[in-house]
Protein backbone atom coordinates (compact mmCIF):
# COMPACT_ATOMS: atom_id res chain seq x y z
CA UNK A 1 0.00 0.00 0.00
CA UNK A 2 2.96 2.37 0.74
CA UNK A 3 4.07 1.73 -2.39
CA UNK A 4 1.54 2.44 -4.15
CA UNK A 5 0.99 5.24 -2.17
CA UNK A 6 4.47 6.64 -3.18
CA UNK A 7 3.85 5.81 -6.45
CA UNK A 8 0.73 7.64 -7.10
CA UNK A 9 2.14 10.88 -5.54
CA UNK A 10 4.85 11.03 -7.45
CA UNK A 11 1.96 11.37 -10.23
CA UNK A 12 0.42 13.58 -8.13
CA UNK A 13 3.17 15.58 -8.22
CA UNK A 14 4.29 15.19 -12.01
CA UNK A 15 0.93 16.47 -13.21
CA UNK A 16 -0.16 18.96 -10.15
CA UNK A 17 -0.05 21.90 -12.53
CA UNK A 18 -2.88 20.17 -14.39
CA UNK A 19 -5.01 20.12 -10.94
CA UNK A 20 -4.17 23.83 -10.24
CA UNK A 21 -5.23 25.20 -13.87
CA UNK A 22 -8.10 23.34 -14.09
CA UNK A 23 -9.08 23.80 -10.71
CA UNK A 24 -8.14 27.26 -11.20
CA UNK A 25 -10.91 27.30 -14.19
CA UNK A 26 -13.80 26.69 -12.61
CA UNK A 27 -13.62 28.28 -8.77
CA UNK A 28 -11.89 31.75 -8.75
CA UNK A 29 -13.06 31.15 -4.91
CA UNK A 30 -9.71 30.19 -2.97
CA UNK A 31 -11.46 27.84 -0.76
CA UNK A 32 -13.44 26.54 -2.94
CA UNK A 33 -10.15 26.03 -5.26
CA UNK A 34 -9.06 24.37 -2.58
CA UNK A 35 -12.00 21.81 -1.62
CA UNK A 36 -11.87 21.06 -5.50
CA UNK A 37 -8.75 20.29 -5.42
CA UNK A 38 -8.86 18.02 -2.46
CA UNK A 39 -12.07 16.53 -4.16
CA UNK A 40 -9.75 16.11 -7.66
CA UNK A 41 -6.86 13.96 -5.63
CA UNK A 42 -9.33 11.67 -3.51
CA UNK A 43 -10.64 10.71 -6.58
CA UNK A 44 -7.77 10.43 -8.59
CA UNK A 45 -6.12 7.89 -5.97
CA UNK A 46 -9.69 6.27 -5.77
CA UNK A 47 -9.13 5.38 -9.50
CA UNK A 48 -5.66 4.96 -9.66
CA UNK A 49 -5.49 1.35 -8.27
CA UNK A 50 -7.68 0.69 -11.51
CA UNK A 51 -5.33 2.51 -13.70
CA UNK A 52 -4.43 -0.26 -16.44
CA UNK A 53 -1.82 2.03 -18.67
CA UNK A 54 -4.06 2.03 -21.49
CA UNK A 55 -4.15 6.07 -21.76
CA UNK A 56 -1.61 8.18 -21.10
CA UNK A 57 -1.59 9.50 -17.18
CA UNK A 58 -2.48 13.31 -18.49
CA UNK A 59 -5.38 11.85 -20.14
CA UNK A 60 -6.36 9.78 -17.43
CA UNK A 61 -5.76 12.61 -15.08
CA UNK A 62 -7.41 14.83 -17.26
CA UNK A 63 -10.75 12.84 -17.46
CA UNK A 64 -11.10 12.66 -13.80
CA UNK A 65 -10.17 15.96 -12.52
CA UNK A 66 -12.64 17.67 -15.62
CA UNK A 67 -15.27 15.24 -14.15
CA UNK A 68 -14.95 16.56 -11.09
CA UNK A 69 -14.44 20.03 -11.37
CA UNK A 70 -17.52 19.98 -13.76
CA UNK A 71 -19.90 17.85 -11.38
CA UNK A 72 -18.59 20.13 -8.54
CA UNK A 73 -22.15 22.66 -8.42
CA UNK A 74 -23.20 19.29 -6.99
CA UNK A 75 -21.37 18.89 -3.80
CA UNK A 76 -23.71 20.56 -1.30
CA UNK A 77 -23.03 23.57 0.90
CA UNK A 78 -23.24 21.45 4.07
CA UNK A 79 -21.06 18.59 2.35
CA UNK A 80 -19.20 16.54 5.14
CA UNK A 81 -16.00 17.94 5.31
CA UNK A 82 -12.20 15.54 5.39
CA UNK A 83 -10.11 15.47 8.15
CA UNK A 84 -8.52 18.10 6.45
CA UNK A 85 -10.29 21.72 7.87
CA UNK A 86 -7.76 23.99 7.44
CA UNK A 87 -8.13 26.76 5.19
CA UNK A 88 -4.53 26.06 3.63
CA UNK A 89 -4.01 25.26 -0.20
CA UNK A 90 -3.93 21.37 -0.70
CA UNK A 91 -1.66 22.51 -3.60
CA UNK A 92 0.32 25.87 -3.20
CA UNK A 93 2.94 28.32 -3.69
CA UNK A 94 6.30 27.30 -2.40
CA UNK A 95 7.63 30.21 -2.21
CA UNK A 96 4.76 33.55 -2.85
CA UNK A 97 3.83 33.77 -6.39
CA UNK A 98 6.40 36.99 -7.01
CA UNK A 99 8.48 34.18 -8.62
CA UNK A 100 6.07 34.31 -11.43
CA UNK A 101 6.61 37.46 -13.57
CA UNK A 102 4.11 40.08 -13.01
CA UNK A 103 3.32 40.56 -16.56
CA UNK A 104 2.60 37.18 -17.41
CA UNK A 105 0.75 37.42 -14.31
CA UNK A 106 -1.66 40.17 -15.32
CA UNK A 107 -2.39 38.47 -18.85
CA UNK A 108 -3.36 35.34 -16.72
CA UNK A 109 -5.51 37.19 -14.93
CA UNK A 110 -7.30 38.60 -17.95
CA UNK A 111 -7.05 35.08 -19.77
CA UNK A 112 -8.74 33.27 -16.97
CA UNK A 113 -11.85 35.57 -17.20
CA UNK A 114 -11.89 34.88 -20.88
CA UNK A 115 -11.61 31.15 -19.87
CA UNK A 116 -14.16 31.30 -17.69
CA UNK A 117 -16.86 32.76 -19.40
CA UNK A 118 -17.15 29.35 -21.24
CA UNK A 119 -20.01 26.60 -20.45
CA UNK A 120 -18.46 23.96 -18.27
CA UNK A 121 -17.88 21.45 -21.62
CA UNK A 122 -16.35 24.22 -23.36
CA UNK A 123 -14.15 25.27 -21.10
CA UNK A 124 -12.85 21.70 -20.99
CA UNK A 125 -12.10 21.82 -24.67
CA UNK A 126 -10.23 25.15 -23.82
CA UNK A 127 -7.87 24.20 -20.89
CA UNK A 128 -6.88 20.75 -23.41
CA UNK A 129 -6.30 23.06 -26.09
CA UNK A 130 -4.10 24.96 -23.90
CA UNK A 131 -2.85 22.47 -22.75
CA UNK A 132 -1.31 21.98 -26.31
CA UNK A 133 -2.88 18.73 -26.23
CA UNK A 134 -3.08 16.53 -29.63
CA UNK A 135 -6.84 16.18 -31.01
CA UNK A 136 -6.20 12.90 -30.65
CA UNK A 137 -5.50 12.95 -26.93
CA UNK A 138 -8.31 15.77 -26.41
CA UNK A 139 -11.01 13.77 -28.17
CA UNK A 140 -10.23 10.71 -25.82
CA UNK A 141 -10.52 12.74 -22.96
CA UNK A 142 -13.72 14.07 -24.13
CA UNK A 143 -14.88 11.08 -25.22
CA UNK A 144 -16.14 12.84 -28.87
CA UNK A 145 -14.61 12.45 -32.38
CA UNK A 146 -11.28 14.13 -33.79
CA UNK A 147 -13.62 15.62 -36.13
CA UNK A 148 -15.74 17.23 -33.94
CA UNK A 149 -13.19 18.00 -31.46
CA UNK A 150 -11.53 20.12 -34.48
CA UNK A 151 -14.73 21.75 -35.60
CA UNK A 152 -15.57 22.38 -31.92
CA UNK A 153 -11.71 23.80 -30.91
CA UNK A 154 -12.05 26.34 -34.46
CA UNK A 155 -14.97 27.90 -32.84
CA UNK A 156 -13.71 28.36 -29.25
CA UNK A 157 -10.14 29.83 -30.72
CA UNK A 158 -11.73 32.22 -32.54
CA UNK A 159 -14.37 33.03 -29.41
CA UNK A 160 -11.40 32.88 -27.34
CA UNK A 161 -9.05 34.95 -29.43
CA UNK A 162 -11.88 38.08 -29.72
CA UNK A 163 -12.65 38.31 -26.16
CA UNK A 164 -8.79 38.10 -25.09
CA UNK A 165 -8.28 41.22 -27.58
CA UNK A 166 -11.21 42.70 -26.08
CA UNK A 167 -10.64 42.62 -22.59
CA UNK B 1 2.14 36.94 -33.87
CA UNK B 2 -1.89 35.77 -34.28
CA UNK B 3 -3.85 36.16 -30.71
CA UNK B 4 -4.02 32.38 -30.51
CA UNK B 5 0.00 31.76 -31.12
CA UNK B 6 0.12 34.65 -28.22
CA UNK B 7 -2.26 32.88 -26.00
CA UNK B 8 -0.99 30.18 -26.56
CA UNK B 9 2.31 31.22 -25.52
CA UNK B 10 1.58 32.81 -22.36
CA UNK B 11 -0.29 29.86 -21.14
CA UNK B 12 3.55 27.78 -21.98
CA UNK B 13 5.04 30.11 -20.32
CA UNK B 14 2.91 30.55 -17.18
CA UNK B 15 2.45 26.36 -16.89
CA UNK B 16 6.73 26.54 -17.26
CA UNK B 17 6.80 28.81 -13.92
CA UNK B 18 3.68 27.45 -12.34
CA UNK B 19 5.26 24.09 -11.97
CA UNK B 20 8.21 25.46 -10.73
CA UNK B 21 6.25 27.54 -7.78
CA UNK B 22 3.90 24.92 -6.60
CA UNK B 23 4.30 21.72 -4.90
CA UNK B 24 2.04 19.43 -3.44
CA UNK B 25 1.16 19.77 0.23
CA UNK B 26 2.84 16.34 1.09
CA UNK B 27 1.79 16.30 4.65
CA UNK B 28 -2.35 16.70 3.60
CA UNK B 29 -1.64 14.73 0.91
CA UNK B 30 -0.85 11.61 2.49
CA UNK B 31 -3.73 12.40 5.67
CA UNK B 32 -6.06 12.85 2.90
CA UNK B 33 -4.92 9.63 1.14
CA UNK B 34 -5.19 7.45 4.47
CA UNK B 35 -8.37 8.52 4.83
CA UNK B 36 -11.04 5.38 4.97
CA UNK B 37 -12.72 6.59 1.72
CA UNK B 38 -16.46 6.56 2.91
CA UNK B 39 -18.43 4.73 1.84
CA UNK B 40 -20.69 6.22 -1.46
CA UNK B 41 -24.02 6.20 1.30
CA UNK B 42 -21.81 8.11 3.83
CA UNK B 43 -21.58 10.89 1.14
CA UNK B 44 -25.05 11.25 1.11
CA UNK B 45 -26.02 15.13 2.77
CA UNK B 46 -27.93 13.56 5.75
CA UNK B 47 -31.08 15.54 5.04
CA UNK B 48 -31.59 13.33 2.40
CA UNK B 49 -30.71 10.08 4.29
CA UNK B 50 -33.83 12.17 6.95
CA UNK B 51 -36.15 12.26 3.69
CA UNK B 52 -35.28 8.49 3.00
CA UNK B 53 -35.73 7.35 6.80
CA UNK B 54 -38.44 8.99 7.18
CA UNK B 55 -40.07 7.50 3.80
CA UNK B 56 -39.46 4.48 5.50
CA UNK B 57 -40.69 4.91 8.64
CA UNK B 58 -43.85 5.95 7.42
CA UNK B 59 -44.12 2.97 5.55
CA UNK B 60 -44.04 0.98 8.60
CA UNK B 61 -46.32 3.05 10.70
CA UNK B 62 -48.58 2.91 7.82
CA UNK B 63 -48.38 -0.67 7.23
CA UNK B 64 -48.67 -1.26 11.27
CA UNK B 65 -51.96 1.01 11.31
CA UNK B 66 -53.64 -0.84 8.47
CA UNK B 67 -53.26 -4.31 10.17
CA UNK B 68 -54.73 -2.75 13.53
CA UNK B 69 -57.61 -1.64 11.44
CA UNK B 70 -57.88 -4.99 9.79
CA UNK B 71 -57.39 -7.09 12.98
CA UNK B 72 -59.79 -4.51 15.24
CA UNK B 73 -62.41 -4.66 12.16
CA UNK B 74 -62.61 -8.60 12.17
CA UNK B 75 -62.69 -8.78 16.14
CA UNK B 76 -65.38 -6.15 16.32
CA UNK B 77 -67.20 -8.40 13.12
CA UNK B 78 -67.48 -5.07 11.39
CA UNK B 79 -66.77 -4.26 8.17
CA UNK B 80 -63.22 -2.79 6.97
CA UNK B 81 -64.07 1.23 6.74
CA UNK B 82 -62.45 0.80 2.77
CA UNK B 83 -62.16 4.41 2.65
CA UNK B 84 -59.97 4.54 5.19
CA UNK B 85 -58.15 1.28 3.90
CA UNK B 86 -57.84 2.16 0.04
CA UNK B 87 -56.81 5.45 1.07
CA UNK B 88 -53.73 5.00 3.23
CA UNK B 89 -52.99 1.80 0.99
CA UNK B 90 -52.45 3.57 -1.99
CA UNK B 91 -50.76 6.38 -0.35
CA UNK B 92 -47.96 3.95 1.41
CA UNK B 93 -47.50 2.37 -2.16
CA UNK B 94 -46.63 5.83 -3.83
CA UNK B 95 -44.89 6.66 -0.79
CA UNK B 96 -42.88 3.23 -1.27
CA UNK B 97 -42.13 4.33 -5.22
CA UNK B 98 -40.83 7.43 -4.66
CA UNK B 99 -38.80 6.69 -1.54
CA UNK B 100 -37.34 3.35 -3.37
CA UNK B 101 -36.64 5.90 -6.89
CA UNK B 102 -35.00 8.44 -4.78
CA UNK B 103 -32.72 6.55 -3.23
CA UNK B 104 -32.16 4.18 -6.35
CA UNK B 105 -30.98 7.45 -7.96
CA UNK B 106 -28.47 8.83 -5.43
CA UNK B 107 -26.77 5.44 -5.46
CA UNK B 108 -26.75 5.76 -9.02
CA UNK B 109 -24.89 9.07 -9.11
CA UNK B 110 -22.40 8.36 -6.72
CA UNK B 111 -21.40 5.38 -8.40
CA UNK B 112 -20.48 6.68 -11.89
CA UNK B 113 -17.02 5.86 -12.86
CA UNK B 114 -15.44 9.58 -13.08
CA UNK B 115 -12.38 8.01 -15.31
CA UNK B 116 -14.24 7.19 -18.06
CA UNK B 117 -14.37 9.85 -21.00
CA UNK B 118 -15.72 13.55 -20.07
CA UNK B 119 -18.77 13.87 -22.07
CA UNK B 120 -20.14 10.03 -21.07
CA UNK B 121 -19.92 10.77 -17.66
CA UNK B 122 -21.54 14.05 -17.80
CA UNK B 123 -24.43 13.14 -19.56
CA UNK B 124 -24.70 10.27 -17.27
CA UNK B 125 -24.50 12.45 -14.23
CA UNK B 126 -26.52 15.15 -15.18
CA UNK B 127 -29.15 12.68 -16.52
CA UNK B 128 -29.38 10.96 -12.96
CA UNK B 129 -29.43 14.66 -11.55
CA UNK B 130 -32.55 15.82 -13.54
CA UNK B 131 -34.59 12.47 -13.31
CA UNK B 132 -34.89 13.21 -9.83
CA UNK B 133 -37.91 15.15 -10.56
CA UNK B 134 -39.74 11.83 -11.17
CA UNK B 135 -39.83 11.89 -6.76
CA UNK B 136 -41.49 14.50 -6.43
CA UNK B 137 -43.99 13.93 -9.34
CA UNK B 138 -44.65 10.25 -8.20
CA UNK B 139 -45.24 11.31 -4.41
CA UNK B 140 -47.40 13.97 -5.06
CA UNK B 141 -50.06 11.97 -7.00
CA UNK B 142 -50.89 10.88 -3.43
CA UNK B 143 -52.57 14.68 -2.82
CA UNK B 144 -56.13 13.34 -3.92
CA UNK B 145 -56.21 10.31 -1.40
CA UNK B 146 -55.69 13.44 1.43
CA UNK B 147 -59.07 14.06 0.56
CA UNK B 148 -60.60 10.48 1.23
CA UNK B 149 -59.32 8.64 3.87
CA UNK B 150 -61.48 10.14 6.47
CA UNK B 151 -64.75 9.36 4.82
CA UNK B 152 -66.91 6.98 6.24
CA UNK B 153 -70.38 5.54 4.63
CA UNK B 154 -72.25 7.02 7.88
CA UNK B 155 -70.40 10.45 7.11
CA UNK B 156 -71.18 10.27 3.41
CA UNK B 157 -74.66 9.16 3.94
CA UNK B 158 -75.48 12.39 6.19
CA UNK B 159 -73.76 14.63 3.85
CA UNK B 160 -76.09 17.97 3.14
CA UNK B 161 -75.82 19.62 -0.04
CA UNK B 162 -72.56 22.10 1.26
CA UNK B 163 -71.12 18.79 2.41
CA UNK B 164 -71.40 17.10 -1.24
CA UNK B 165 -70.64 20.60 -2.81
CA UNK B 166 -67.53 20.86 -0.40
CA UNK B 167 -66.06 17.37 -0.58
CA UNK B 168 -65.97 17.13 -4.33
CA UNK B 169 -64.77 20.53 -4.53
CA UNK B 170 -61.56 19.18 -2.06
CA UNK B 171 -61.53 16.08 -3.68
CA UNK B 172 -61.54 18.21 -7.66
CA UNK B 173 -58.90 20.82 -6.20
CA UNK B 174 -56.54 17.83 -5.24
CA UNK B 175 -57.38 15.87 -8.32
CA UNK B 176 -56.29 18.42 -10.71
CA UNK B 177 -53.33 19.79 -8.36
CA UNK B 178 -51.77 16.50 -8.60
CA UNK B 179 -52.40 16.28 -11.99
CA UNK B 180 -50.76 19.86 -12.73
CA UNK B 181 -47.48 19.06 -10.49
CA UNK B 182 -47.21 15.63 -12.47
CA UNK B 183 -47.11 17.08 -15.89
CA UNK B 184 -45.28 20.09 -15.17
CA UNK B 185 -42.47 19.14 -12.59
CA UNK B 186 -40.52 18.91 -16.04
CA UNK B 187 -37.03 19.72 -17.38
CA UNK B 188 -38.50 22.19 -19.49
CA UNK B 189 -39.75 24.49 -16.95
CA UNK B 190 -36.69 24.55 -14.68
CA UNK B 191 -35.94 28.21 -15.59
CA UNK B 192 -39.74 29.37 -14.15
CA UNK B 193 -39.85 31.05 -10.83
CA UNK B 194 -42.93 28.41 -9.93
CA UNK B 195 -40.04 26.06 -10.24
CA UNK B 196 -37.94 28.03 -8.37
CA UNK B 197 -40.02 28.93 -5.24
CA UNK B 198 -41.16 25.09 -4.98
CA UNK B 199 -37.69 23.68 -5.09
CA UNK B 200 -36.06 25.99 -2.57
CA UNK B 201 -32.73 28.06 -2.65
CA UNK B 202 -30.63 24.72 -2.53
CA UNK B 203 -32.10 21.58 -4.48
CA UNK B 204 -32.98 24.33 -7.62
CA UNK B 205 -29.54 25.93 -8.50
CA UNK B 206 -28.44 21.98 -8.76
CA UNK B 207 -31.28 20.66 -11.32
CA UNK B 208 -30.88 24.55 -12.98
CA UNK B 209 -27.04 23.68 -13.62
CA UNK B 210 -27.98 19.83 -14.65
CA UNK B 211 -30.16 20.74 -16.88
CA UNK B 212 -27.72 23.77 -18.50
CA UNK B 213 -25.49 21.01 -18.87
CA UNK B 214 -27.56 18.54 -20.17
CA UNK B 215 -28.24 21.08 -22.98
CA UNK B 216 -24.40 21.71 -23.85
CA UNK B 217 -23.52 17.82 -23.68
CA UNK B 218 -26.59 17.09 -26.38
CA UNK B 219 -25.56 19.95 -28.45
CA UNK B 220 -22.18 18.42 -28.56
CA UNK B 221 -23.85 14.83 -29.25
CA UNK B 222 -26.17 16.39 -32.24
CA UNK B 223 -22.73 17.92 -34.04
CA UNK B 224 -21.41 14.41 -33.24
CA UNK B 225 -24.08 12.65 -34.94
CA UNK B 226 -24.88 15.18 -37.74
CA UNK B 227 -20.95 14.06 -38.70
Amino acid sequence: MEELQNKFLTVLEAHKGILFKVANAYQQNQEERSDLMQEMTLQLWKSFKNYNGSVRYSTWIYRIVLNVAISYYRREQTRKKHVITKPVDFIHYITDDTNIDQEIKQRMAVLNNCIRAFNSIDRALVLLFLDDKPQAEIAQVMGISVTNVSTRLYRIRQKLAKAFQHE
Amino acid sequence: MDTNTDVLKLWGDYSRQLQQVIQVNQEQAITLLQLKLSSNLKKLRPIKWLGVLGGIIWIGIGIAVLSFVVRTAREAGEPINYYFFLSLALQLAITAWGTALYLYHLLLIHQVQLDTPVVQTQRLLNQLQVSQLWVPRILLLQLPLWTTFYLRPEIIASFSLLGWTLQLLTMGIAVYASWWFFTHIRRENIHKKWFHSFFGTSEWPILETASEHLKNIEQLQKEENGQ
